[in-house]
């Protein structure tokens, strides 16, 4: 695709095929035809049914209110695709051009876009995973089956990891009146995410709802009955709790296996791309014809020092779908680069929680407005000097303003902008756990600053 | 707003003629004015101050005041199916 002709032609008959037919698949095929793409359109998807929401899927469906099989995504336009759906992808040929589908079929393409997503970590130990009553959250069949456990009126329900999702759904287990256990291996919820200031506020939150928050505890077997029935749950310590459910929110693979000889620089890390989402080869090459976005992509940041970063929030999916979409059947000189800031929600405990940027990327933090005990209140993050995210607790109004201070660089810690300053805006460090903490999903990780103290070290997939 | 072919149909092979809207809020935009939650409470709803919870396929029956609701957003956070004859997915027999 170099000459101008060439791409009229593309854009005219060329052939685009999506493998990953959710959130980020569909929005990608809507901008595709949105910017005049009229060859044909593969949609490839491995769930059956059309694209659907998932954020609902730990708010609004587990309380009961909106069925699992009720959150279909509205679209924005006519995509006018084949849908093949029901049978995941197995392989991608860069030689041949095409998509190898685990049926055996073969699907030829000029381009193609991968949005295969994430998903839910299971439980370490296959037989335990399989009993009934133990369950992980990222399909609508998932909510479905935990909406019926929560709705039976268990005695009590087992979450095991703190992150955002197992902390959405120990909310609706207090909002439902059913006792909760949450077990957590860092010193309080949220911290990989948010550091251990939020992971605090977090945990008050917790136990203030009712919940019986364990922190710094490891889940190491969970026990079945002879019917094949969850009936408790060990922890390290040797102690136990009886529970007839259990959600493992352990957070989630990223779909790459099936680009295992691909060629592409795709792992357990994601699929690395460009700022114009195209995928890189295992030299780290960029290549032309192959696309990313979602979940999946794993995308330099120029705000914070070019690095790869991946992100599971909805509207990075969007975002980065249209930019995909764009570049896919737009000239060199005429591709966008996707440079958004980060931007997520979480809604638990009647708290609206937001972040901006990448607060992993910090070294300090400070509570620039608002009040902490009030749970409405704003922190900002710090890296050397300047500002590089912020979260907020119910007072969404002010992150555009927080925006704007990670896009300007602007020195931290940042004045207060509203009359709610509060009494102490000292900074603290950003404390986020330990290499091992977050070593989830990794093989290996790097520790040590001076050359002379750079080490590798391997690390377990499962905790 | 023209009404007819706006919601889904359910394959022929039913009988059955399910009318639903679809509906999603972009919640990383939301800013909790609540303006949807007062012009159409049974689809959208706080949950505390700020944050909001809606039923994504609501009953057709609902299609004016959510139009309403998604106009009065002061984010304009709110996305309504766009399409009047859905091209729905035809399913891979996985054979
Ligand atoms: C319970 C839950 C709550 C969430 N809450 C929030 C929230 O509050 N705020 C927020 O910002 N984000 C939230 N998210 C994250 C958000 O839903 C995701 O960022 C978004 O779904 C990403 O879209 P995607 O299209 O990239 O990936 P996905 O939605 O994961 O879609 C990938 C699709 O590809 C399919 N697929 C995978 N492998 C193959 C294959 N080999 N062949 C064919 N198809 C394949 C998958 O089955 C899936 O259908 C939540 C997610 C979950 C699960």
């Amino acid at each position: 695709m170099t000459s101008a002709e060439n791409l009229q032609a593309f854009r005219r008959d060329g052939r685009i095929v999506v493998v990953g037919a959710s959130l980020a698949g569909l929005r990608a095929a809507e901008t595709l035809r949105e910017e005049g793409f009229t060859g044909s359109l593969t949609m490839i998807g491995d769930e059956l049914g059309e694209p659907y929401d998932r954020p609902p899927l730990s708010k609004q469906v587990l309380t009961g209110w909106v069925p699992a099989g009720n959150t279909k995504l509205p679209r924005r336009r006519e995509i006018d695709a084949e849908w093949l759906l029901g049978v995941p992808a197995d392989g991608l040929d860069l030689a041949a051009n095409h998509v190898h589908l685990a049926d055996g079929r073969e699907v030829p393409f000029d381009r193609v876009l991968i949005s295969t997503g994430v998903r839910a970590r299971p439980w370490f130990v296959e037989s335990e995973a399989a009993l009934d009553g133990v369950f992980v959250v990222r399909t609508r069949e998932h909510a479905e089956g935990l909406q019926r456990a929560l709705a039976a009126g268990p005695s009590r329900v087992l979450v095991i990891g703190a992150g955002f999702t197992g902390s959405e759904i120990a909310s609706i287990c207090r909002e439902r009146d059913i006792p909760v256990t949450v077990a957590e291996l860092a010193p309080a919820p949220l911290v990989g995410a948010l550091g251990a200031m939020i992971g605090e506020v977090a945990a008050d939150l917790q136990r203030a709802h009712g919940v019986d928050l364990r922190c710094g505890v490891k889940v190491t077997q969970l026990e079945g009955d002879a019917q094949g029935r969850l009936r408790r749950a060990h922890f390290e310590d040797g102690t136990t709790i009886d529970a007839d459910v259990a959600v493992v929110a352990l957070g989630g693979i990223r779909n790459t296996d099936w680009l295992r000889s691909s060629g592409l620089a795709a792992g357990v890390w994601g699929i690395a791309c460009d700022t114009g989402c195209r995928a890189l080869d295992l030299n780290g090459l960029v290549t032309d014809d192959i696309f990313v976005a979602g979940d999946v992509a794993r995308c330099p940041n120029p705000i914070y020092e070019y690095r790869l970063i991946s992100l599971e929030h909805w509207a990075n999916a969007v975002e980065q779908a249209g930019v995909a979409a764009h570049n896919m059947v737009s000239a060199q000189a005429d591709r966008w680069p996707h440079l958004t800031i980060p931007l997520f929600w979480s809604i638990q405990f009647g708290v609206n929680i937001k972040s901006v940027g990448v607060p992993t990327f910090a070294d300090e933090v400070v509570v620039t407005q608002g009040s902490v005990p009030d749970h409405r209140f704003v922190a900002a993050y710090g890296y050397r000097g300047r500002v590089t995210a912020a979260v907020s607790f119910n007072n969404a109004k002010w992150l555009d303003h927080y925006r704007r201070l990670i896009e300007t660089a602007a020195p931290f810690p940042p004045p207060c902008p509203a009359p709610d300053q509060p009494a102490d805006m000292k900074p603290v460090p950003v404390d986020f756990p330990g290499p091992v903490l977050l070593a989830q999903g990794a093989t290996v990780v790097v520790t040590g600053h001076d050359p002379s103290e750079r080490r590798v070290t391997a690390v377990r997939q499962h905790r | 707003m023209r009404r007819s072919g706006a919601g889904f149909r359910a394959r022929s092979s039913q009988s059955l003629v399910v009318v639903e809207m679809r509906v999603v809020v972009d919640l990383s935009r939301c800013e909790g004015y609540a303006q949807c939650a007062f012009l159409a409470p049974d689809a959208f709803r706080m949950h505390g101050e700020e944050a909001l919870m809606y039923d994504s396929n609501p009953d057709d029956a609902q299609r004016d005041r959510i139009l309403r609701a998604a106009a009065a957003c002061p984010v304009q956070a709110i996305l309504v199916d766009r399409l009047e004859g859905r091209d729905a997915p035809t399913e891979a027999s996985p054979s």
